[in-house]
């Protein structure tokens, strides 16, 4: 019998703490249940120039999942760098497309998380959640962040087997 | 004129109320699915109301405003008819009086005109938003066009508004052929000359493409506008848009 453990597998591939790398609506890195990302939005890019009816010129770091029960909340911790210019660090949660003409369904800030629940995440929805700078901040406001997914998102293997 | 745009028209203006139709309830909401005219609203960390009576003197209004401290708030309605419109034209009224005082870092967008197409990291082609002056004694409008080759590549300017109720018009005209300043975004407050625009920024904007959609609302406010400016109600009324023809009033 060959047994893999998913859960760990899953985990060694995302990345029990994900390093954002060119992270963009066209190659948005998938973001797990449980699990913690980080970034650094000074390297990233203005991939998207607006969330809908919302100017966005600060750069965005992009990750997605496909939902399936989702119940979570995910929040996210600054640097102290002082190129974020006492701006606050976001997180956006966008329906698909994800494109300047999308308007985020939630977001959180410092201290106010995002909920990631059955109506906006509805089973079997690509949702992309994006981590920014504030909208109303300057454009050149950027840092470093943490986000922490508390919950589930996509579908969580526990194990598999074979034979 | 477009067929679709003219009914669109008169959908929008019919959420907001029309001028003299006393007799009509107002909607439960803003949005078709609540009895009214927008495609959808968007309120994180804001409210978007129905409230009675009108700007103009009709039945009803749009109330939004800012509910949470936090980035990326809004309050704002969206119209998803346009289609790569390469010409849009669009009226409305606002009343931002319930603000109080406001600064000059105290800004939120209140119009925005937005193209599927975006270039050079801009996307809102023609965006509209109230702040203080410097002496946060009256409401100026902040007026940005897609404008290539200028910083940020924007182009932009400012008016001042009156207290009270305004009427704002825009017409926006995408640029023929790139590195031809022949766009234009012209804007008229409280003016009904159609010949004399009250600012107009002539733009290079071919490489964007048309309108798709608008919002009005709140959106895209300031750090210190939320902070100052929490569940104080902007009101809006009377919206209209077009492709060639001068609104007015």
């Amino acid at each position: 019998m060959k047994k893999m453990i998913l859960a760990a597998s899953t985990a060694l591939a995302l990345g029990a703490v994900g390093q954002a790398m060119a992270q963009t609506c066209a190659s948005p890195t998938p973001i797990a249940s449980d699990s913690v990302v980080q970034g650094d939005l000074c390297t990233a890019t203005n991939d998207l120039p607006a969330y809908g009816n919302t100017a966005s010129p600060q750069n965005e770091i992009v990750y997605s999942f496909t939902a399936q029960n989702a119940a979570a909340t995910i929040s996210v911790t600054q640097g102290g760098e002082g190129t974020w210019g006492g701006a606050q660090a976001a997180v956006f949660l966008l329906p698909a497309p994800c494109a300047t003409t999308t308007d985020p369904t939630a977001f959180g800030f410092a201290g106010t998380p995002m909920t990631i629940d059955g109506t906006n995440s509805p089973d079997g929805s690509v949702r992309y959640v994006v981590f920014t700078a504030d909208p109303g901040a300057a454009a050149a406001a950027c840092g470093t962040f943490t986000g922490t997914v508390t919950g589930t998102l996509p579908v969580k293997l526990q194990s598999f087997s074979v034979g | 004129m477009n067929t679709k745009m003219k009914v669109l028209s008169l959908a929008l203006v019919g959420l907001a109320g029309f001028a003299g139709s006393a007799m009509a309830a107002c909607p439960a909401g803003p949005t078709t699915a609540e009895g009214g005219a927008w495609t959808a609203k968007s309120n994180l960390g804001g409210a978007v109301a129905i409230s009675t009576t009108g700007l103009d003197g009709s039945e009803c209004k749009l109330d939004t405003s800012i509910t949470t401290n936090g980035p990326g708030v809004n309050a704002f309605v969206r119209d998803d008819s346009p289609e790569n419109e390469a010409r849009y034209r669009a009226q409305f009224l606002v009343n931002a009086d319930a603000l109080g005082a406001q600064s000059s870092i105290q800004g939120a967008q209140v119009f925005g005109a937005s193209t599927s197409a975006p270039a050079n990291s801009v996307a809102i082609v023609a965006r509209l938003a109230i702040t203080g002056n410097l002496q946060s004694t009256g409401r100026i409008l902040n007026i940005t066009t897609a404008c290539a080759g200028q910083p940020g590549n924007i182009c932009s300017a400012t008016t001042p508004l009156a207290a009270g109720v305004n009427t704002i018009e825009i017409d926006w005209k995408k640029g023929s052929a790139a590195g031809t300043a022949d766009g234009y975004l012209k804007v008229w407050v409280n003016n009904n000359n159609e010949a004399q625009p009250t600012v107009n920024l002539p733009s290079d904007s071919a490489v964007w493409g048309g309108v798709d959609f608008a919002g009005l609302g709140l959106s895209t406010v300031s750090p210190d506008f939320r902070a100052q400016h929490l569940n104080q109600i902007v009101n809006f009324d009377k919206f209209d848009s077009r492709r060639q023809t001068f609104i007015g009033f």
